[in-house]
């Protein structure tokens, strides 16, 4: 993780913007490239306006008052995870996170599929990481953490994680890895391996060909379905994705990416899913969360049109890039202001 | 890469087979592997052979006195099974090796897991593993007589103490190499400290134990001469122990080949069964 060279004061308060694009016709499936993007289109117009207050963007305290507001009403289910101002410092003095605020709320039957964007050592990995509970980014060192209303003490199998290293477990097969935590859980043998040929199967596994296989016999793409066949099996409501598909080769991940999707749609489940990837973040997600680098903090929230088509498709299309583009012309500015030292 | 001027160099076939050699951090393949090292046997064998022939004392360009030749180390063996009863000795040394060395792997794996997984455990223990460590093992010579007498215990007891520090040292090691990632995807998995250790860390730390108990085993070996010492009435190293006194260089020659054998089919017997257990290491062993 690159450390700040000297220790500068904290940056001028970003102003974490909000920016909502309206899709009007999602469901008709639209003419590719042409009405579907009106909103984000409007959106890109505010920008290259250059008035970063401009248009419909809220200044984060006014976020923090809302979200106060909305946490009051009585009636009002616990949003899925709420930030509010963390900020995680390590004992070197490294702060990797600044006054991080969000919530993402409970929709019934839906959950929301959040990407995180963001440079390296931007604290995308250190969001994902305080919402599981693993150390040393847990405990957070000021602000609170709250999922479905409670505060996170440690790591459990209701928030599911895959990490971009391969994790199988060498000693197990496929069937058994998948298993694993049902296994844990003390389900007889016989049904967890009846849930677990399931699980193997809808993550387009074979159970006959690959039920068998230790995973040193499998491609990175194979590893990661078992790893999110392990995650899904126990219907968490939450799963942590930490750049799952970044080591994969394109095409795998655009196949991955689809079949995630398909998954996320059927689990019903909050993803919070880290990338590099703008087309992945852009592609996938409902909301895009935009992080400033060193400490990172959001400054930006994107709602992007949702995955509606297939992803190699989708991803072709110019209003689409268009988005792309103007992220990475976002990210870009922010580099530079941040290596400025304004 | 195809501008490097020694590609054309390496297109050819036969320069490409002579490159094989000297290819950075690559393995030969199984065969030629095993090739080379009986050439170089064969070098070694023929150089001994070279530098010791001659019939007479003087003729040789080195004395019988510091290097027996290879024919004489070869004549020596008969009378090691008839006047010395070399298979009473390999008995004898294999059972307290066997017995000691798996007595440390009964105290030091378990002990070692321990350690591995519990800090305030491991902090404990370290300073007194380094302490038996450091232990000159010829020291363990008088200790274990003064604690165990002078018969098959302290024997047995004196491998056990030398190799346990070493298995202990290791099973830590083990078990503390085993990525974090591992950990913290079981805990994501709802699993409990106990089945992180059992279901988690044991299992992907045990290949290694194997492999480096496969490795400690030859230092058992290499300790049956101070093991072997005292009041032994047969063994391998008592067998060293008495050439020396007499004078019989080549008797030592053979009983060292003898030690190389057992060590080698010893050796192959671990790895088959490594196989067995470890299926799904067999690939990167």
């Amino acid at each position: 993780m690159p450390r700040p060279a000297d220790e500068k004061p904290a940056r001028p308060a970003a102003s974490t913007e909000r920016v909502t694009v309206p899709l009007t016709d999602t469901n008709e499936h639209p003419i590719p490239g042409q009405s579907t993007f009106a909103g984000v289109r409007k959106w890109l117009g505010s920008l290259r306006g250059g008035e970063p207050d401009g248009g419909g963007s809220i200044s984060a305290t006014t976020v923090r008052e809302v979200v106060a507001e909305k946490a009051a009403l009585p009636s009002a289910p616990p949003p899925v995870v709420e930030f509010d101002r963390v900020t995680k410092t390590y004992e070197d003095g490294y702060t990797a996170i600044r006054d991080v605020t969000f919530r993402v709320d409970d929709l019934p039957g839906k959950g929301e599929f959040i990407t995180i964007l963001g440079a390296s050592g931007s604290g995308k990995s250190t969001i994902l990481r305080l919402i599981a509970g693993l150390t040393p980014q847990h405990p957070a060192t000021t602000g609170r953490v709250r999922v479905y209303g409670k505060p996170v003490l440690g790591p459990g199998a209701d928030r599911g994680m895959v990490f971009q290293d391969y994790t199988s477990f060498d000693n197990r097969t496929v069937l058994d890895n998948v298993a694993f935590g049902l296994e844990c859980q003390g389900v007889s043998s016989k049904e967890r391996l009846e849930r677990a040929k399931e699980a193997v199967e809808k993550v387009g596994l074979s159970v006959t060909r690959d039920g068998e296989k230790y995973p040193h016999q499998l491609s990175g793409g194979m590893r990661q379905r078992v790893a999110i066949a392990r995650s899904l099996i126990l219907k968490p409501r939450i799963l942590l994705m930490d750049e799952p598909f970044g080591a994969l080769d394109p095409n795998t991940r655009l196949n991955m990416q689809d079949m995630l999707v398909s998954l996320w749609r059927e689990a019903e489940a909050t993803v919070f899913f880290v990338t590099h990837s703008i087309e992945e973040a852009v592609y996938l997600g409902d909301r895009t969360y935009i992080l400033s680098s060193a400490p990172g903090t959001i400054v930006q929230q994107l709602e992007v049109p949702p995955p509606d088509r297939p992803a190699k498709i989708m991803q072709r299309e110019p209003g689409f890039l268009e988005v792309v583009f103007a992220i990475r012309d976002t990210i870009e500015q922010q580099d530079i202001t941040t290596r400025a030292g304004t | 890469m195809s501008s490097h001027p020694d590609a054309t160099a390496v297109a050819d076939p036969e320069a490409q087979e002579a490159s094989r050699f000297f290819r950075l951090r690559t393995a030969l393949p199984g065969g030629m592997a095993h090739g080379v090292g009986l050439v170089a046997a064969a070098v070694v064998i023929g150089l001994w052979w070279l530098l010791t022939r001659g019939a007479t004392a003087e003729s040789r360009i080195i004395s019988p006195v510091v290097l027996p030749s290879p024919m004489e180390v070869v004549h020596a063996f008969p009378t090691l099974f008839t006047q010395r009863d070399l298979l009473a000795s390999v008995k004898a040394t294999l059972a307290r090796v066997l017995q000691g060395f798996g007595l440390a792997i009964l105290v030091g794996v378990p002990l070692g897991i321990i350690a591995g997984t519990n800090g305030a455990f491991r902090a404990a223990a370290t300073p007194i593993a380094l302490f038996l460590r450091n232990i000159p093992i010829a020291v363990l010579i008088p200790l274990t007589m003064f604690w165990f007498g002078i018969d098959e215990t302290q024997k047995v007891l004196f491998i056990f103490l030398a190799c346990v520090p070493f298995v202990f040292g290791d099973a830590v090691a083990a078990i503390s190499t085993v990525p974090d990632r591992y950990v913290e995807t079981g805990q994501t998995l709802g699993a409990s400290w106990n089945q992180i250790v059992l279901k988690v860390l044991i299992p992907l730390a045990l290949p290694d134990i194997y492999n480096s108990l496969r490795n400690l085993f030859g230092l058992a070996f290499g300790y049956i001469m101070l093991a072997e010492l005292v009041n032994a009435k047969h063994g391998l190293g008592y067998m060293i122990n008495t050439s020396q006194r007499l004078g019989q260089r080549e008797d030592i020659f053979a009983i060292l080949f003898v030690i190389f054998a057992i060590a080698l089919g010893i050796d192959a017997l671990l790895k088959f069964f490594q196989r067995g257990f470890f299926p799904y290491r067999t690939g990167q062993e």
